[in-house]
């Protein structure tokens, strides 16, 4: 071989070899370049996901009504198990059924330990008929419980960490509340109450912790770090009433039982501030277990059903129509009020069929003589009354800081018809909200102003308070009609039977109401919702309150039904506050 | 003063490359190897953390409402009926007149 030769080899291998090699480089580095540095990137950098712990809600002395806990999920790894699914089932499932179930006595549904325990059984023993290796057993497990599954030392069952939410008192305060559920991308979003209208503020910001590590996982403080660090959610310092809350749902409850009624709702706010206290259905729901509940019961009755509020909305009109200076409290009734009043086909008469002709204003109150309303509402005229109407907050929301609010539609002058006015007046025909209802009466309470009704107080972010905006305020009636109204308001409970349930020494202007329930265009004659609306002492006024009971069946009357439980209740707040 | 001399200028230099050389390779070996503790360290961090909540939150559980009355219950506590609003009594001057 000559050297020539050799030469000429050289000049192809070289060129082909350094092609062959700039090919494969090009293949590794350009080609797979990005998913390789992604494998490597894998397998020494590590990223955590801090999440944010969502905020507390508390109550007005700083309890915990909401806040957060670590639950855990007890899973079976099956590749490891070496106990059979029987043993596992009678095992552990005296464990599961241990848990606490505590709930207030409006959200009872709590199942017999017989009950609960077969049913971890056949719940448990489902799961493990699953072919696949890894199976979540039961979720939500406390410390306690883990803590006695480990002490079995079976081999193949572990434990993942879950935040949930914690409610130290049981369901109290659901409707308020609200509940956490999942969105769509099965993330933690807050829903109806104050979940659901705070849920930004209180679910905070997630972060993300990404660093190098070594083979055995642990950082390299030499290597990259980057930190966006999390954020946890703001807590809500509110205005309710921990102690009052609670006596009042207990109070609700036994009220459904005794007075046979669907449902029964109170609320209570402050008269010059609009600070809710308490605010309490019966019946409600768990919100730890939401889920198991009609979802009817997740809206909040008191703010998100509508209801013709019936005799309770005559001090309303009644204020009004003296506001306008077209009544006094001395005013006396023409021939309205000598018999049923007949408007086209409709006749109107009193709740006893009996007429006083020639009664006064205070009269009309205090005997919730619905002829009498028809006259001071006729005096007032359509514009005026719908004017005041909007005055009082009833043609749209009062803006509470709940998620489920709804605002009423009112009518307009062009569909207010004669028969509409006249009903009006004594509270028929007119759908409004528990809320309005009780933001327009605490006008009277409050010098003529009507307050926007808010839970809560402050924001707690860290260690800073964020201040909230003053409540929106709006002068309705003069201080004068105000007065006045509170004395037609405080005789009709000295005149009136409730006077017994009256707290001695003490003035409390009230009025009675029982509303009938109108169903496929009709009245029911059978349902009606009873009421009593208030405030005490009537001179310098501690609380405004509502009270409603839906179709009470040992007596249609507000007088007998609600307005006892609403004396109750005051009772417990004189004592309070 | 005598000038140094270019070798031995070059001779310091490769003294003190050699000898931050050596400090760099020491100290990033120390700090590399202690990723471990930082990460017991997170961990007990977190434990704690964990366990504020969980004992705060067993303070929240034994002095919640429906805990109290049970507590209250069993020992015989009884509710205040109703309250009496007292009032302040004439003065005897006037009562007698």
């Amino acid at each position: 071989m000559t050297t020539t030769y050799r030469i000429r080899v050289l000049q192809v291998i070289i060129p082909l070899i350094t092609f062959i090699v700039v090919t494969r480089l090009f293949y590794w580095q350009v080609i797979r370049g990005d998913d390789l540095s992604a494998r490597a990137a894998s397998q020494h950098n590590s990223v955590v996901t801090l999440t944010a712990r969502r905020g507390q809600i508390l109550s007005s002395d700083q309890s915990i009504l909401a806040g957060v806990e670590t639950r855990f999920l007890l899973y079976a790894y099956r590749p490891q198990l070496e106990a059979s699914s029987q043993e596992i089932v009678q095992k552990v499932a005296p464990i599961i059924a241990s848990t606490p179930d505590l709930a207030t006595s409006s959200a009872e549904i709590l199942p017999t330990p017989e009950e609960k325990l077969a049913a971890a059984k056949e719940l448990l023993e489902q799961k493990l008929n699953s072919d696949r290796s890894w199976i979540a057993l039961k979720h939500h497990l406390t410390r306690e419980q883990r803590q006695a599954i480990e002490d079995l030392d079976i081999k193949g069952l572990g434990f993942d960490e879950q935040i949930v939410r914690f409610y130290p008192e049981a369901s109290m305060s659901a409707h308020l509340l609200g509940f956490v559920g999942q969105n769509q991308q099965g993330e933690p979003q807050g829903y109806f109450g104050l979940e659901g209208y705070y849920d930004r503020q209180l679910q905070g910001r997630g972060g993300r912790l990404q660093q190098e590590t070594d083979a055995f996982g642990n950082p390299i403080l030499v290597g990259d770090y980057t930190s966006y660090s999390s954020l946890d959610g703001r807590t809500l310092l509110t205005s309710i009433n921990r102690s009052l809350q609670y006596q009042i749902e207990k109070l609700l409850h036994q009220a459904l039982l005794k007075y046979g009624a669907v449902q029964a709702s109170a609320i209570v706010m402050e008269p010059t501030t609009g600070a809710v206290i308490a605010l309490a259905n019966a019946p409600q729901y768990d919100p730890r277990i939401f889920y198991k509940f009609d979802p009817n019961l997740h809206k909040n009755p008191a703010i998100a059903d509508l209801f013709e509020p019936g005799s309770i909305f005559k001090p309303i009109v009644m204020a009004a129509a003296i506001d306008a200076g077209v009544v006094s409290p001395e005013t006396k009734c023409d021939s309205t009020c000598d018999q049923a009043v007949s408007i086209n086909q409709y006749t109107i008469k009193t709740w006893n069929d009996q007429y006083h002709p020639g009664t006064t204003m205070t009269e009309v109150i205090i005997n919730s003589d619905n002829t009498g309303m028809i006259f001071a509402a006729r005096r007032l005229g359509k514009d005026s009354f719908l004017d005041y109407i909007n005055r009082f907050g009833f043609s749209q929301a009062t803006g509470i800081d709940l998620q489920e609010e709804i605002t009423p539609k009112q009518k307009q002058i062009n569909d207010f018809k004669d028969i509409d006015l006249a009903t009006s007046s004594f509270g028929q025909g007119i759908a409004i909200t528990r809320i309005q209802m009780l933001a327009a009466a605490n006008v009277i309470a409050n010098q003529g102003i009507w307050v926007k009704p808010h839970i809560v107080q402050q924001i707690k972010d860290g260690d800073n308070l964020i201040s909230l905006p003053t409540p929106k305020t709006q002068q309705v009636i003069s201080p004068e009609t105000a007065t006045l109204v509170t004395q037609m308001m405080v005789e009709a409970v000295d005149e009136s039977t409730v006077r017994w349930n009256r707290p001695e020494g003490i003035k409390v202007a009230g009025k009675t109401g029982t509303a009938q329930i109108p169903v496929s265009g009709h009245y029911d004659e059978d349902k009606t919702i009873a009421s009593f609306i208030g405030f005490a002492p009537a001179e310098n006024p501690k609380f405004t309150m509502l009270v409603t009971l839906r179709e009470p069946t040992s007596s249609p009357w507000g007088s007998e039904t609600a307005a006892p439980l609403w004396f109750d209740i005051a009772n417990l707040l004189l004592l309070a506050l | 003063m005598t000038k140094p001399s270019l070798n031995t200028i070059l001779k310091l230099n490769f003294i003190i490359v050699i000898t931050l050389a050596i400090l760099n390779l020491v100290g990033t070996n120390l700090l590399a190897t202690q990723g471990q503790q930082l990460n017991q360290i997170y961990a007990q961090t977190n434990q704690i953390r964990k366990e504020n909540v969980a004992l705060a939150n067993d303070i929240a559980k034994e002095s919640s409402l429906l805990a109290l009355e049970t507590w209250a219950d069993s020992r015989g506590f009884v509710k205040v009926d109703k309250p009496l609003a007292l009032t302040t009594p004439a003065p005897v001057a006037y009562l007698s007149r």
